[in-house]
């Protein structure tokens, strides 16, 4: 249903800001997430952790990636923009679409809702590495959190993007190592490490419908974050800094990062693109409309104003 | 639509797959085997059960595909 999957509304970012549900206490990454250097606010990872290895960096990232935002996801949204836009403007059209739109809002609330408690609890039944991975991804989203409506509403995307983002993280993996970025074993440690992530995200909660509900929620939420399409990139480095953050980088681990950023921001340019440029042509063609019907209604108006003289000379002349 | 499937029944779901696991293993059906491992996992993901199925995934790879099922098992 589209408008299930509308892009975000104030009303659904504020019932999250404004919520009752505090994120869930995770454990501080341990092996997971690189220790902050001092100086660093916001999240604060455990201190004294040992350094990751490159898979393990790799699978942090990895899944900070996917929490960023699906791209089908963001497709799907901008698609729903443009279909708002492109529908015509009458105005029992636009009431119903109104009534809809709150009706998806409070719909989306509710799940969102569901799925912070969901994610307490699962934070709480969660095995301790699965709390390291949640920790290491919650910190390194610190920048999309601020913006998403809190910590809280990034937990609920963490679990949920473990599930919808699965097919992005695979594709970028394997994309990187055949590149030679990353080794083949690193890029499948990552898809594993998701694929078991995802299942235990879905199976902790014991609400397996409930959390893909709630996939399609927090995925919104996401896609709101990251809504200024062309900050995507600057939100996937800003990301990678926290999560990378006072780790003697190898030479590898850089340009891994790097092109990961790249590959995510290209295929979302390219993709955001498309949509913004359609929905750019629907709004100009709304307009163009708009302006021929306001042009044929002046033109009819004259029409009937001539008629109307000419029939008013015709009653006086028989006068 | 909500699952209403309890933990204890998707435990005891997820034995009875781990022992179909089994029995295809003993009759050299590998591939089966780690199916149901897999869905076992899915169902119950239990650090035993994770490390199981991954276990089962190993022996079928080889290569580095191998090393990063068996780094991955060692987590557990």
């Amino acid at each position: 249903m589209v408008l299930a999957i509308h892009s975000a509304r104030p009303a659904a970012a504020t019932s999250v800001t404004h919520g009752d549900h505090r994120p869930a206490t995770v454990e501080a990454p341990a092996s997971l997430a690189p220790e902050r250097p001092s100086g660093v606010s916001g999240h604060e990872l455990a201190p004294g952790s040992d350094a990751p290895n490159e898979g393990q960096l790799a699978a942090a990232f990895a899944v900070t990636a996917t929490v960023l935002g699906d791209p089908v996801m963001m497709m799907i949204a901008l698609q729903a923009e443009l279909r708002n836009h492109g529908t015509d403007n009458q105005e029992t059209r636009v009431q119903q679409s109104s009534d809809q739109s709150e009706i998806a809002d409070a719909f989306r609330a509710e799940e969102l809702e569901k799925a912070a408690k969901m994610a307490e609890k699962a934070a709480k039944k969660a095995p301790p590495w699965v709390k390291k991975l949640i920790g290491a991804i919650v910190s390194a989203v610190g920048a999309i959190a601020s913006i998403a409506g809190g910590a809280g509403a990034a937990l609920v995307a963490v679990g949920a993007a473990l599930i919808v983002g699965a097919k992005i993280v695979e594709k970028v993996m394997m994309k990187l190592a055949e590149e030679g970025l990353i080794s083949e074993k690193a890029a499948t440690i990552v898809s594993t490490v998701v694929k078991i992530a995802a299942a235990v995200a879905a199976a902790v909660t014991g609400q397996v419908g409930q959390l893909a509900n709630a996939a399609k929620a927090a995925a919104d939420v996401v896609s709101t974050a990251v809504k200024l399409v062309k900050s995507i990139a600057d939100m996937v480095q800003a990301a990678s800094d926290v999560a990378f953050a006072g780790v003697d980088m190898h030479s590898s681990v850089r340009n891994f990062q790097s092109e990961m950023a790249n590959i995510m921001a290209e295929q979302w340019g390219i993709e955001a693109d498309g949509s913004i440029s359609n929905m750019e042509s629907a709004v100009d063609g709304i307009r163009d409309l708009e302006q021929s019907h306001t042009r044929m209604m002046k033109t009819a108006t004259a029409a009937l104003s001539i008629q109307d003289r000419t029939r008013m000379a015709a009653v006086q002349g028989m006068a | 639509m909500n699952s209403i499937i309890t933990e204890q029944e998707r435990s005891a779901a997820a034995s009875a797959l781990a022992h179909k696991a089994e029995l295809a293993q003993r009759l050299g059906s590998h591939h089966k085997s780690v199916e149901l491992l897999d869905a076992a996992m899915r169902l119950d993901p239990t650090p035993d059960r994770i490390r199981a199925w991954l276990g089962a995934s190993a022996s079928g790879s080889s290569g580095v595909e191998r090393e990063a099922l068996l780094e991955i098992a060692s987590w557990f």
